[in-house]
Formats: structure tokens, C-alpha cells, sequence
């Protein structure tokens, strides 16, 4: 379950787990120093200056806000307003970035990703998914379920960032003395959404780092049996990677949950011990806030009734034992013979209007028909639309199932213009080749003896009469 | 030359000639144009029902009422029917069976159907970026799917078996060729699958990544938690993972935490899943793996499969 490149296999299966991605350079700020000296032959520095140069780059990631909702998070589960059987569920985020959960750290500093003994160590992700409900609003009182929309800046205690509403209270920038924490590209006016946690709630339900070890991971599966969305072009891709960031807290029966994707970057001194205890160096009895940033939100309800797929899905056709599971209407009780058989073949009693203008019933059955049928039973080419009509003498009704596919194949090749004038011009082509052909022949039959005389020419580019020109003129020359 | 070469001989034997498919194809032989690959393209999609209005497919609504799922096979007469009125294009519409434009499509139509047909086996596969599959198309079934688990689950998967060659059937599996798997549009709550040859058993399941993470069974009763996980067995050699048949069922009541009952210890439970399954290494792939539970999958049976 290791990094593999090696993507073939994925074809045949159906899912393959993969333990991180983990990205060549973790986001933030870097500044890159060349330096160069000069020795003569014995050794003696030549140049005085130092000659270096300094470059400075970012590599920018989603921290307090996704920048692109739509193209980094693939799904969440359960879905966003779903109701279900969900009591023993752990919600979870599906990022189409595989990296995501692994460009930036929980801890203080980067975690160690050498291999041990040729075995990657876990690293822990720095995206959780946190869930509560009404039950934590009404406990503590001073959470609101929904989240704030505020800036970067209100993440800065004040000292830092004079704007700031943070207060006494936590937050990623403990201790900062100004701005300088934020990366490129990000400022203190940035909208971002946050929630304020009382401390000892989220001491309750926060996850370890050991625990974040274990909550994120990637996955590759085969895209080949799915549905082709018919906007993309090309339509998919036969292998997707995606990673995924579940949650540590299961949703309480009955209540609205609300789910919380929260960066717990750096927040490692704030995270609390195995048992949901107070981290050594602060107060278990703290009556702080802790502010965090949340890239996403969204709530369902579990229920102990279900509705879970394979329920819905068994229960199409109105459950199990379903007598008819094939595309045909099902024949009345009092129907007779002739109908049942005609519903039972796939076919429905449609209102046709004649084109004499008179009313009656005819017969249609479309492409799709609930038994194999193989053989060819109508001449191809059809002359017109009523040439395809079949009367039935038993009943007087006419079937008109053929009449109408040859239409529809007309009218939609007559509404799309580009193809109806290609076509045009190719049938064109075919003639004009027919009627050259049957010059042609009828030349070799009258000059053939002639013309057994090899060409000079391509006898392809010229017409035949123009060929047979050719040929005359060449035989009078050779017999002077 | 124009003694020896009347138009009079030349007008009778064009009139001969396109008096009969069989003269058509004789006097043309190798020199027909080849079909241009737009158009083989259109007639290609066309063959799958692309553009054809749902109610030509469904006549009556009572055919496919919501929350089912119906099998049906492709009647190839109507296909080509269909191809050949899209094909007519440029033909006077006469009584006669016999004129020359009739006769020339009639001469030239068949021999174009292969490659429509091959093209028509390709478009899903290329779509996808997948090696040509080459179906053979001599039969063609599937199934419309009508429920709100076609909105609620738009990454659900199908696979199609036919008789003989379902998982059942152990070595003999073998998973049918999806010609066309398509929402009817975006708010659609109805799929039209195809696929090559005669359907007998279809899975529908949820999407593999769309797998959720959870346990098995979670009581409280009064402060006492009763939580169970259904482990798979597995087995691993390099990057194959082996399930063994039979669930290891684990009590995990143990790995929550005290202050906060639905909140799991993921490091300790991560330590009881391993000493379980005895897998080393156990990392978060192997954690996520057995956190999985299983996508549902539920099969139907073609009752008109022979």
C-alpha cells in the first residue's frame, strides 16, 4: 500500500489505498541563496565580494480558505442537507488533490517523513473534520454552530493586528508581535469563516497528533464504470486519485450534525492528550476560546431508519420478487389475448392521426424491446416512412414502430446541417464515381487493345476520356 | 470517336447499371470513397440512440414508473431503420423500389455498417481513454434505471455480467462492455445503460471512492458503550492485498474517550485493529482500508436472459 506509480493494475481493481502523497516542498515562503567563489591554481580565493544572489518563492496552498471549493473538494459524506442512517458513520472530505491533507503540519515543526527501515513513517494531516450538534450548543453556551465570517487578520491576537477581535482568546498566531506569519499572497483582510470553540470542548472531541496520523489518506480507483459526464470532453479519465480527511466523532442519533473541515496547522500545543484531557502546560480548567478557520461546512441529520443505498436500490421495482423487471407495460386483468401480446412484445396502443385526417390507434414499440430480437426482418433501404408501416389483418391496427425509427433517423440527420450537407456531398461523390466507372468501362471495352499500352501518367489524376486522349496520341506517335 | 462511342450505348448502360446494386458495386469495385469520419462518427452515435428523443425510447410512462429499474434489449431492425432514414438524406422520396438512388444507397449502405458498428463499440471507451475494446455488438441489451439514487449517488457504477460469466462462476467472471452509461441529462433522474451482448446480471454499486468510514454497531446505554467493527481479514504480499473470506468482528468499546462518548481514540483504535488483523506495517492506508465500509451492491437479474 505504498507510493507506486505503476498504474496499470488499477484497471482491474476496484480501489487502491495509498498512505500520503506527500508534496515535493510543503506550502509557505522559501528563499533560495547561490553563492560563488573564485580560487586561483594554489588555492587562494580570487574574489573579494562575495558573489551570491537570493531568490525568494511561495509555494501556495489552501490555509484559511479554499481558493477553488469546487475544484479541491470531489465530495463529502454524508452529502451536505442528507438524511440517513448515518449514527455510525465517521464523516469524511474527498479532496481531488492528492497532496492536500499533507502541505502543511500540525506540529511546530515539519514532520519526519524518512523512510524507517524502508518503511514511510505516518504523517499527521493538518485538516480535521470536526462534528457537533445542538447538544454542544446547549452545554456550552457560548458556541454558535454557524460560522463566523471574518478575515485573516481577526486570527492575530491584537497586539499583532490592531483590527483583530480575537481577544484573550486562541488562535494560530499565539504570541505574534505582527503579520509576518501570513505567506505570500495572503492578507490580514482576507475573508475566511471561522468557529470559536470553548477550550474544554474542543479538548473533548479534538484528535492527537497520533491520531491525525491515522486520519487521512489517499486512494486511486478506476473511473471505467461510471457514468461519462457528457460536459467533459474527453469525458474522464480511467484512474482517479483522490485523498481523503475523515472525522474522529460519531454523529449523534437525531440531531442535526454539523460537520466542520478546520486547519489545525501548528496547533499541536492546543491539541489534547489521548483521553481528551488538557495538554500538559495549560489550565484543564481554561476558560478560553479557541478560534479556527473553516474551509468547509455543512450539516445532515442521521436517522435510525434507513435509507442507505443498497435500500433504495433493492427497493426499485417495488422490492425483490418483482414480476415484471422488463421495459414493457404490464396488461390489464381484463385485457385479451391479442393485447397481452402486444404489451407483453414491448408494444403500446398510440393515437395516430391518419393522413386523411381520420383518428385511429396504432401500434408503436421504440428501439428498446423487452426480449432478443435478431433477425433482420425489414428491406434496407426504405422508400419512404409507409413503406416501413405494418398492417396487421387480425386486428386492422397498424404497426408503425419501423415508420417511425426511419423518420426520427431523417429528421434529426435533416436538422443537423453539417452532417445532412457532408453526407449530401459524399452520396454526390458516390454517383459522380459510379458514372465515371461505367464510362470507363464502356471505353476499355471498345478501346481496351489500345489502352493494354502502359502510361506514362498516373492513370488515376486523369478522366477516362481524357486518359483515352492521351492513350490515342501516344499510339500514333509510336506507330510512326 | 464519336461514331465509335454513342451516347445513346452510354446512357442505356448507366440506366443498366443503376438498375441493380449488385452492376453498382461490380463497375464500382475498389474505387468507392472512403466514408468521411465525421459522418462515421454521426451514424455511430446515432447507432447508440444518441439525440433520439427520450419518448421514441419510452413511449409510455408506465413503462419505466420512478423508483425502477427495467432490462431491455436493442431491436437492430429499428436501428437500422433509424440509420437508414438518416442516411436518405438527398433521396426523392418515390413509390418506386427501383431507382438509381435507391440502388445506390442500397449498393453502398451495407458496406458501411461495419465501421459504423466498430466506431459505435468505441465511443465510451474513448471517451474514457481506453484501449479499443472491439465489442462485437451482434447483440445489444441494458437497462434504464429511474430513482433518486441516480441525483443522490451520480458516481454509483454498474457491471454486467452475462450468463455464465458472473462472479459466481469463479474463473469464468467477466465483466460485459459498457457501450453507453449516461444520466439523460443533468437533473435527470433516469440512466440508459447499454452494453455489448446479452445482459444477465447487473450490479449496481456505490462509487469505490465514494466508500465512507465508520463502525459497525454503537450503543450508549447509560454510559455504557457497546461498539463493534467488522474488520476484513486480509493478507498482504508486496502491494497485493488478498481478503480472506469471513469478517473479523472486533469490540472497539474500548477506544473511546470517557469525556466524550462518540469520540474515537484513532491511535488506540488504530493499535486494536492491528493486533486484530496482525498486518505490519500498519499505517493510515491500512487504517483507511479497514475504517471502509463496504460499498453497498445490489444485483438484478435479467428475467428474458437466455
Amino acid at each position: 500500500m505504498a507510493n507506486d506509480n505503476n498504474n496499470n493494475y488499477l484497471l482491474n481493481e476496484l480501489v487502491t489505498f495509498i498512505q500520503h502523497h506527500l508534496p515535493g516542498l510543503n506550502a509557505g515562503d522559501y528563499q533560495l541563496t547561490v553563492s560563488q567563489s573564485v580560487f586561483d591554481s594554489k588555492g587562494n580565493k580570487i574574489n573579494t565580494d562575495s558573489l551570491q544572489n537570493q531568490y525568494v518563492f511561495a509555494v501556495k496552498g489552501d490555509r484559511f480558505a479554499l481558493s477553488a471549493p469546487a475544484d479541491t473538494v470531489a465530495a463529502v459524506f454524508p452529502e451536505d442537507n442528507a438524511t440517513g442512517e448515518y449514527s455510525a458513520v465517521l464523516p469524511h472530505v474527498l479532496f481531488y488533490k492528492k497532496t492536500l491533507p499533507w502541505v502543511r503540519y500540525p506540529t511546530l515543526t515539519p514532520p519526519d517523513t524518512k523512510p524507517v527501515n524502508g518503511i514511510d513513517p505516518d504523517v499527521p494531516t493538518w485538516l480535521t473534520v470536526l462534528l457537533l450538534d445542538e447538544d454542544d450548543a446547549a452545554e456550552f453556551p457560548a458556541l454558535n454552530l454557524a460560522p463566523a465570517t471574518q478575515t485573516v487578520g481577526d486570527l492575530f491576537p491584537q497586539a499583532a493586528y490592531s483590527g483583530s477581535s480575537l481577544g484573550s482568546n486562541l488562535s494560530y498566531f499565539q504570541g505574534a508581535t505582527d503579520t509576518s506569519e501570513l505567506d505570500y499572497g495572503e492578507k490580514p483582510t482576507d475573508p475566511i469563516q471561522t468557529i470559536d470553540m470553548p477550550l474544554q470542548l474542543f479538548w473533548q472531541i479534538a484528535p492527537t497528533v497520533d491520531d491525525l496520523k491515522f486520519m487521512a489518506h489517499a486512494r486511486s480507483v478506476s473511473l471505467e464504470n461510471k457514468p461519462t459526464n457528457p460536459k467533459a470532453a474527453p469525458p474522464g479519465e480511467p484512474v482517479g486519485d483522490f485523498s481523503i480527511v475523515f472525522g474522529n466523532r460519531l454523529p449523534n442519533a437525531q440531531r442535526k450534525a454539523h460537520a466542520y473541515l478546520v486547519s489545525l496547522e501548528s496547533m499541536a500545543p492546543y491539541l489534547p492528550t489521548n483521553d481528551g484531557a488538557a495538554p500538559t502546560g495549560m489550565q484543564p480548567n481554561d476558560p478560553r476560546m479557541i478560534r479556527l478557520a473553516v474551509l468547509k461546512h455543512w450539516s445532515f441529520f442521521a436517522t435510525q431508519d434507513s435509507s442507505a443505498f443498497t435500500d433504495q436500490v433493492t427497493a426499485l421495482n417495488g422490492g425483490p420478487g418483482a414480476t415484471n423487471t422488463n421495459l414493457r407495460l404490464e396488461a390489464g386483468a381484463n385485457s385479451g389475448t391479442v393485447v397481452k401480446n402486444a404489451l407483453n412484445m414491448g408494444y403500446v396502443p398510440l393515437n395516430h392521426q391518419l393522413r386523411s385526417g381520420e383518428q385511429t390507434v396504432s401500434w408503436y414499440r421504440g428501439p428498446l424491446v423487452p426480449y432478443p430480437i435478431s433477425e433482420t426482418r425489414i428491406g434496407i433501404p426504405i422508400t419512404s416512412a409507409d413503406a416501413a408501416v405494418i398492417f396487421d389483418p387480425t386486428t386492422g391496427m397498424f404497426d408503425e414502430s419501423y415508420a417511425a425509427a426511419w423518420t426520427i433517423g431523417r429528421m434529426l440527420a435533416l436538422q443537423d446541417t453539417a452532417f445532412s450537407t457532408a453526407l449530401y456531398n459524399w452520396k454526390k461523390t458516390v454517383l459522380r464515381k459510379t458514372v465515371e466507372a461505367v464510362e470507363n468501362e464502356l471505353i476499355n471495352e471498345k478501346f481496351g487493345d489500345i489502352l493494354q499500352i502502359p502510361l506514362t501518367f498516373p492513370e488515376k489524376e486523369l478522366s477516362p476520356a481524357k486518359s483515352l486522349q492521351h492513350k490515342l496520341l501516344q499510339q500514333l506517335l509510336q506507330s510512326k | 470517336m464519336r461514331a465509335l462511342l454513342s451516347r445513346t450505348s452510354f446512357h442505356a448502360r448507366l440506366a443498366a447499371t443503376f438498375s441493380d446494386p449488385e452492376a453498382i458495386k461490380a463497375v464500382l469495385q475498389d474505387s468507392i470513397p472512403d466514408f468521411p469520419d465525421d459522418l462515421n462518427n454521426w451514424m455511430s452515435r446515432l447507432k447508440l440512440l444518441y439525440g433520439v428523443p427520450f419518448n421514441y425510447l419510452v413511449p409510455d410512462e408506465r413503462m419505466l414508473p420512478p423508483e425502477s429499474i427495467r432490462f431491455f434489449y436493442v431491436d437492430i431492425n429499428w436501428i437500422n431503420a433509424m440509420l437508414d432514414g438518416a442516411y436518405s438524406i438527398g433521396r426523392n422520396l418515390t413509390t418506386s423500389d427501383n431507382s438509381a438512388e435507391l440502388n445506390a444507397d442500397r449498393a453502398i449502405l451495407p458496406g458501411l455498417h461495419p465501421a459504423i458498428t466498430s466506431r459505435a463499440g468505441n465511443i465510451r471507451a474513448k471517451g474514457l481513454g481506453l484501449k479499443d475494446p472491439a465489442p462485437s455488438m451482434a447483440v445489444i441489451s441494458g437497462f434504464l434505471l429511474r430513482s433518486k439514487v441516480i441525483s443522490e449517488y451520480p458516481k454509483l457504477g454498474v457491471y454486467a455480467y452475462e450468463k455464465g460469466h458472473t462472479p459466481d462462476d469463479g474463473a469464468n467472471a467477466a465483466f460485459m462492455t459498457i457501450l453507453r452509461m449516461e444520466k439523460l441529462g443533468d437533473k435527470s433522474d433516469t440512466m440508459l445503460c447499454l452494453v455489448d451482448g446479452d445482459a444477465y446480471r447487473v450490479d449496481i454499486h456505490e462509487a469505490p471512492e465514494h466508500l465512507h468510514y465508520g463502525i459497525d454497531k454503537y450503543s450508549n446505554e447509560n454510559g455504557v458503550i457497546t461498539a463493534k467493527k467488522n474488520l476484513y481479514n486480509f493478507t498482504k504480499t508486496g502491494n497485493n492485498v488478498t481478503i480472506l473470506p469471513g469478517a473479523l468482528s472486533t469490540d472497539v468499546s474500548a477506544c473511546f474517550r470517557t469525556v466524550s462518548p462518540r469520540t474515537l481514540k484513532m491511535h488506540d483504535l488504530a493499535g486494536a485493529i492491528q493486533t486484530r488483523v496482525n498486518v505490519t506495517p500498519f499505517d493510515s492506508a491500512e487504517m483507511g482500508f479497514e475504517m471502509t465500509e463496504g460499498v453497498g451492491l445490489v444485483s438484478f437479474y435479467n428475467q428474458s436472459s437466455q
